[in-house]
């Protein structure tokens, strides 16, 4: 699972907005935004994380439910792929 | 998700995209710089840059003077002026340009003497254009064609 080329995480006056940037502009004109939260599931991606990894990553940092996390990071993942934005 | 801007702009207050074509170059690189568009809440001042539509055209140029009743606007990178474009055309402004992760300053000095710079060498630039039209278009006539055989 890999963030597909040309799309790009930005933080704009307080929130975090996912663009697409030269090629991948041409067809996806819009903006995504997103949570903190989902900012850091992002970012996990960026890393290479599977959604194992991003539970482990995470699970400290916010004091929350297991199966919550597991499923907020399921249903990003889901909103990621379902604007085409993952590949993998 | 290709939902209209100011759809985009009444929903969230702002708008955050690319920008495509050469015309605001060199401030915004084809398909490469972020820009963070907000809606236009009062009339628009002399070198704000405004997202416009033009039938079913979105445009971002610079004010180059600002009418009682409606705006003269130039792309950066344009020797044509547009005029008679109304606040009804004016969706939203300019406020932030993001050039890969450094933000650039559109509240600054460099860019202040930058929008000055670019409104004020306008006719220079339209004369070095069309003097460099004429001698390439000269060029092309004397030296272009080459005969065969």
């Amino acid at each position: 699972m890999k963030i597909k080329d040309g799309f790009v995480l930005r933080e704009v006056m307080g929130n975090y907005v996912v663009v697409a940037i030269g090629e991948a502009s041409k067809s996806f004109r819009g903006m995504i935004k997103l949570n903190a939260t989902a900012a850091d599931i992002w970012s996990c991606i960026m890393q290479g994380m599977d959604e194992d990894g991003i539970y482990d990553a995470l699970f400290d940092k916010y004091e929350v439910d297991g199966d919550v996390l597991r499923a907020d990071i399921r249903s990003t993942v889901e909103t990621l792929r379902a604007n085409g934005l993952l590949e993998g | 998700m290709n939902r209209r801007i100011e759809e985009l702009l009444a929903e969230d207050g702002m708008y955050v995209s690319t920008t495509s074509g050469v015309s605001m170059m060199p401030m915004l690189r084809d398909r490469r710089d972020t820009i963070v568009i907000t809606p236009a809440r009062e009339r628009l001042k002399k070198y704000d840059v405004a997202l416009y539509r033009r039938g079913e055209d979105y445009l971002l140029h610079r004010v180059v003077k600002v009418l009682p009743d409606s705006y003269i606007i130039c792309g950066d990178n344009c020797v044509t002026l547009e005029t008679g474009i109304t606040d009804a055309q004016v969706i939203g402004k300019l406020t932030e340009v993001r050039r890969g992760e450094k933000k650039l300053r559109l509240d600054g000095l460099g860019y202040a003497i930058y929008c000055r710079y670019i409104v004020a060498t306008f006719y220079p630039r339209k004369t070095f254009r069309r003097v460099k039209g004429a001698v390439c278009s000269a060029a092309k006539k004397l030296f272009g064609r080459k005969k065969k055989g």
